[in-house]
């Protein structure tokens, strides 16, 4: 008794110590250690070591909840596991972080501009963060984000980038202006087609003409009353992880869209042409292809809407359940641009399914939170996989759908395990 | 009791000391190692004590070093450990990096990186849904 807990008190003091160590090293110092100079150490994030260094399959990342899953350190790209997104409206800490680069690191606000400019504004203009408080009118809406590689994972032969589970997606409410608002006010031309962001992160390389990146939408969804140049989540400032103090949001279409650390709006008479807006970046092939198939990049284009998808919110998966216990599922459900008409879940691999309580969005792009009760009949293994249905009749698949190049748009249903003892 | 409690103690007290000097001691002598033989093949002699070559996440094999020098300057080690692909898909990530990231030539170390994450980082077939795996069971009570 006695030796095993001195061994592991030994073991924890050991590893305190060393980590200790390690925290209060230099950059330089625990380069020395690694045997390799850490070359960028200078840009790592507050807060954070390097995985190299930690070995945390799990760093802590200020502000955020301890269960979630981190795909990478540098860049932060970090995801949610479901049971955490039981909330209707998803919580700041468990919102998933996908960052291309290193965020800036920004302590006073008060001077922030955004600029409004490109070939189809009618006048290049600046408005300091306050003006855009003032100026127009506040909205708040409860918008759905999702990454457009959530579920990359999956595929097979399997399609390079973070490897998302199923927990790039969230929905909190997010409040600021309508971007329609300040660009009717700047003024847009006719031959306008696209706007495109520009933040103020910097590119992993440390160049500093480099922006990681710089996408955007159409100027038709730029005109929804939904989109939003934001500067509140859930009532709070932006956290810096997720774009303080101002960023675009776009819900329903791809999360790279909503540029974060907004520094300029280009109103564009193309399509706009920034970062990751071209190559095989957030596009997928025109056509159905063949698992592993090369495809010609005038072949592909890009992805706007998102597809209908759900997920089980409760219970967390591997819920062992007595005989006789009716148990309470409950989840969301969202579908790009349309709503969802029509949730099911199947208990028996998908041989029979049974329609689920389905609430409206509290607004347009809001996710549905749905419920049911399940009583299982006997003991052993089961899955429940949930399958949502858009308003215009599209299903979720149950194997995962088309292969594509960039691992993107998989929308396959979700799937937890459960044991009836 | 208490003179059991204070052995007790004592005897902990040692164990950190001497756990604490056994790893500073390590540290040490790989630094050391690092400076003599920075150029070896193997993680072990690139000045890492196993533990710490752990650390990196990577798969210590020929190349290894290669890679932290080449690959783990802008984003972590996690991104490669990550992914999955043959020789010629990584060969694919690696051009798209050059062309848009900043990635430099690689030089003649381009073949033995691509062999190292070739074979370490090779696909695995998941055909076209995989079984759930990784469950942690437990148990919920009524009411859930
Ligand atoms: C000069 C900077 C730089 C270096 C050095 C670098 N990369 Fe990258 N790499 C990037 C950037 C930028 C990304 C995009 C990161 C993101 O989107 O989160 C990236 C992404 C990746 C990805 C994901 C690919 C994808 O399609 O999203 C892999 C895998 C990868 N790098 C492997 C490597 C390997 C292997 C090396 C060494 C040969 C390397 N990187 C060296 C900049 C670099």
């Amino acid at each position: 008794m006695k030796t095993d807990r001195s061994n592991t008190e030994k073991q924890f003091d050991a590893h305190a110590s060393r980590r200790g160590f390690l925290k209060n090293a230099s950059i330089a110092t625990l380069g020395m250690i690694l045997g390799a100079e850490i070359v960028f150490g200078n840009k790592l994030p507050k807060g954070l070591l390097p995985i190299a260094i930690t070995g945390d399959q799990n760093p802590v990342i200020p502000g955020k909840h301890s269960e979630l899953i981190t795909l990478n350190d540098r860049p932060l790209n970090v995801e949610t596991p479901a049971h955490l997104l039981d909330p209707d409206i998803t919580p700041t800490d468990v919102f998933f972080i996908r960052n291309n680069g290193l965020p800036p690191e920004i302590t006073d606000a008060s001077s922030w501009m955004l600029e409004i400019a490109g070939e189809s504004v009618i006048k290049k203009t600046s408005l300091s963060l306050r003006e855009l408080k003032s100026k127009f009118k506040h909205y708040s809406y409860q918008l759905t984000l999702e990454c457009a590689g959530n579920g990359r994972n999956e595929f097979d032969p399997p399609a390079k980038g973070n490897q998302w589970k199923v927990g790039a997606v969230g929905c909190p409410l997010w409040t600021g202006v309508r971007l329609k608002d300040v660009l009717n006010h700047v003024g847009i031309k006719g031959d306008a087609v696209y706007i495109g962001y520009y933040g103020k992160d910097t590119h992993l390389s440390g160049d500093p003409g480099m922006s990681p990146i710089s996408r955007g939408v159409p100027i038709s969804k730029a005109m929804e009353d939904e989109s939003l140049i934001a500067w509140a989540i859930n009532g709070e400032d932006l956290p810096a992880m997720h774009g303080y103090p101002l960023r675009l949001v776009f819900g329903g279409w791809p999360a790279s869209t909503c540029g974060k650390w907004l520094s300029k709006i280009v109103v564009r008479n193309v399509v706009h042409d920034g970062a990751k807006m071209g190559d095989y970046s957030y596009r997928v092939p025109k056509r159905p292809v063949a698992p592993g198939e090369m495809v010609a990049y005038d072949d592909m284009k890009i992805i706007e809407s998102m597809p209908v998808k759900s997920l089980v919110t409760n219970p967390k998966t591997g819920a062992m359940i007595k005989k006789g216990t009716i148990l309470n599922i409950r989840g969301k459900a969202w579908a790009g641009d349309n709503s969802v008409k029509r949730i099911q879940v199947s208990i028996d691999f998908g041989s029979t399914w049974q329609n689920c309580n389905l609430k409206d969005p509290v607004n347009r792009l809001a996710w549905q939170p749905w419920s049911t009760r399940i009583e299982f009949p006997k003991k052993g293994y089961y899955e429940v996989w949930a399958k949502a249905t858009d308003d215009e009749g599209r299903s979720q698949p149950m194997v995962v759908p088309g292969w594509n190049p960039k691992g993107y748009l998989n929308n396959a249903c979700h799937r937890i395990a459960v044991k009836v003892i | 009791m208490n003179q059991n409690k204070y052995n007790h103690d004592k005897k902990l007290i040692a164990l950190v000391v001497l756990a604490s000097s056994l790893l500073l001691v390590g540290l040490f002598y790989s630094i050391y190692v690092g400076i003599i033989i920075p150029s070896s093949r193997h993680g072990e002699s690139l000045g890492l004590a196993k533990m710490d070559v752990q650390q990196y996440d990577l798969i210590v094999d020929d190349g290894f070093e290669l890679v932290i020098q080449n690959c783990t300057s802008c984003h972590s080690a996690k991104i490669i450990v990550n992914n999955r692909a043959d020789r010629e898909g990584w060969l694919t990530t690696i051009r798209w990096m050059q062309q848009t990231q900043k990635l430099w030539n690689l030089g003649e170390n381009e073949y033995a990186i691509l062999n190292y994450l070739a074979k370490n980082y090779g696909p695995e077939k998941k055909g076209r849904r995989a079984q759930l795996s990784d469950i942690e069971w437990y148990e919920l009570e009524e009411g859930n």
